[in-house]
């Protein structure tokens, strides 16, 4: 067992979502004082503004947090504003695979946070 | 003396995980294990005479009465306190710094006057003093550090004008910094600081477990430290004082126990230590502290500050060749104690301890109850591998592998902030 699987280390190593959106219909950034982790969310919609046609996360991080983000950026693709607000943390560690540590839990779901704050912003 | 791998079959928990291959353990910092005769001691007071101390009408109170008060002379010998009656038992070193700064600082220190800490205090160091600072309008100083040395930076020539002109009336600051393993001359600071009339409080928790402390030497006038963190229970701590400080020193929790005489409106308080001591106190975790207090007298505290260098000079120069590793604090395992801090550029240290923790090996992550010292060394957070007197060279060479192995699988690309990867949005 191990939080670190292939895919993973893949994604931190080399993220597909990693990047920045101008002019974004709605950005989130969130900091984990703790550990230094930070995290900005960009949300696109497609042209219809009925559902999220692109995300992209930037920032720094642990392996989990940033393979965590890149996870949840595929995982919103398409999805309406409706889904997003139902999209819940379990979801996410659904998708994740492996159940972290309590301590390693927050990592996980710093993209989550900045998720539901840009989801106030839709 | 034994130590390392000789003497872990006194600590039952190496036993638990005998053939595991997952017990490396490196943060004694954070809490030491626990030898057999520790454990023996707590399991014979509540099997053999779990009876309340000093109001004993019966021989198995005295008894108690005598283990538990036996314990002060120790604790006593160990430091090389003149008197045990000095001793005082508190549950850590947090609350002998809670207590300090409600009674003799809150009583003696006056607003607009100063307390001189250090950057690379413990948040136990740290935060009583900021509430007292807060509550009465003092203000608080600090001695800075280097942060490619990990040493004080002051100066011996004009530390008594500064502290004359700053109005400082208590220094507190560590003997060892639980980070940088620093080691501080706490002798040439005190000296300078009683010529200007400042009280010495030294912050011992973790020096105690590592170093032959002399308090008398050291030129302290408080000594605080935690019974947890050398081989003994937790839940007990001292604070150590001069007797004739202690006498004038204001009581902090009252009730039971520490009264002499009692009417309906007031009451009258015994003599230190005990005015010091409300409640039923922690009987067991002190009779058990004892017995850690003699296991490690038996040891020699000279041989024990000897096993750790050894280990942790081997350490230094096993994982220096890791790429990208960077030790926190002083070059030098003369100038250091107990403590090995590092980073791994591009590895993030959460991600070092969860995959340590998948080989077995334990090591703290984070800022170590110290985040205004890693704000000074501008890093969120550090990796701390620390030692005490099981821990062995075979310990070092499994860190060292893992470390290697983490590398390679994190560190290719170090994740940074990035803004080449632009997305244009058409909103």
């Amino acid at each position: 067992m191990t939080l670190y699987r292939q895919e993973i280390i893949e994604r931190y190593r080399f993220p597909r979502y990693k990047g920045v959106i101008k002019n974004p219909h709605a950005q989130a950034e969130k900091i984990n004082s703790f550990c230094g982790d930070e995290i900005a969310l960009f949300l696109r919609l497609n042209d219809e503004k009925s559902q999220v046609a692109e995300a992209r996360f930037d920032g720094q991080g642990c392996a989990l947090m940033t393979a965590s983000a890149d996870i949840l950026c595929e995982a919103v693709q398409g999805k309406t504003s409706d889904d997003l607000r139902k999209f819940s943390a379990e979801d996410l560690l659904q998708i994740y695979g492996e159940a972290p540590s309590p301590g390693r839990l927050k990592c996980l779901l710093l993209p989550y946070e900045a998720l539901k704050s840009a989801t106030t912003l839709l | 003396m034994d130590f390392g791998k000789a003497i872990r079959k006194d600590f039952p928990i190496y036993g638990r995980y005998a053939g595991t291959g997952l017990f490396c353990y490196l943060d004694s910092a954070a809490t030491s294990l626990k030898p057999r005769v520790v454990i023996d001691a707590v399991k014979e007071y509540y099997e053999a005479y779990s009876t309340n101390v000093h109001r004993a009408a019966y021989s198995l109170a005295e008894r108690a009465t005598e283990e538990y008060e036996g314990v002060r002379a120790m604790v006593a010998q160990l430091i090389h306190a003149p008197r045990a009656d000095e001793i005082i038992f508190t549950r850590n070193t947090t609350e002998s710094f809670n207590m300090l700064a409600r009674t003799y600082a809150e009583h003696f220190i006056k607003t607009g006057e100063g307390i001189l800490l250090t950057e690379m205090e413990h948040h136990g160091n740290l935060i009583p003093w900021q509430e007292l600072a807060r509550r009465k309008g003092i203000t608080l100083h600090f001695i800075p550090i280097d942060s490619a040395t990990g040493a004080l930076v002051w100066d011996a020539a004009t530390f008594g004008t500064f502290l004359k002109e700053r109005n400082i009336k208590l220094i507190s600051l560590t003997h060892v910094s639980n980070v940088l393993g620093t080691i501080n001359p706490i002798a040439k600071i005190a000296a300078i600081a009683h010529e200007a009339g400042v009280i010495v409080a030294v912050d011992g928790a973790q020096s105690a477990p590592h170093l032959s402390v002399n308090v008398q030497e050291l030129g302290a006038d408080f000594f605080a430290f935690s019974s947890h963190k050398m081989l003994g229970p937790t839940g007990i701590g001292i604070l150590w004082g001069r007797y004739e400080l202690l006498e004038k020193m204001p009581v902090f929790m009252v009730g039971g126990h520490m009264i002499d005489d009692v009417m309906s409106t007031r009451a009258t308080y015994r003599a230190p230590p005990l005015k010091f001591e409300a409640g039923t106190p922690n009987i067991a975790g002190t009779i058990g502290f004892g017995a850690a207090v003699k296991y490690l007298m038996d040891l020699g505290m000279d041989n024990v500050r000897d096993h750790e260098k050894m280990l942790l000079t081997a350490a230094r120069h096993r994982l220096a060749d890791i790429p990208g590793i960077s030790f926190l604090g002083p070059m030098d395992a003369e100038d250091r104690s107990g403590v090995l801090a590092f980073t791994l550029a591009g590895v993030h240290p959460h991600d070092i301890g969860s995959l340590c923790n998948e080989a077995g090996v334990m090591i703290r992550v984070g800022d170590h109850c110290a985040r205004p010292l890693h704000k000074k060394l501008g890093i969120p957070a550090s990796c701390r591998a620390s030692f005490s007197v099981y821990n062995d060279l075979d310990d070092i060479e499994l860190l060292a592998d893992v470390l290697k192995t983490v590398q390679k699988k994190l560190s290719a690309i170090p994740v940074s902030l990035s803004h080449d990867a632009v997305s244009a949005g058409n909103n």
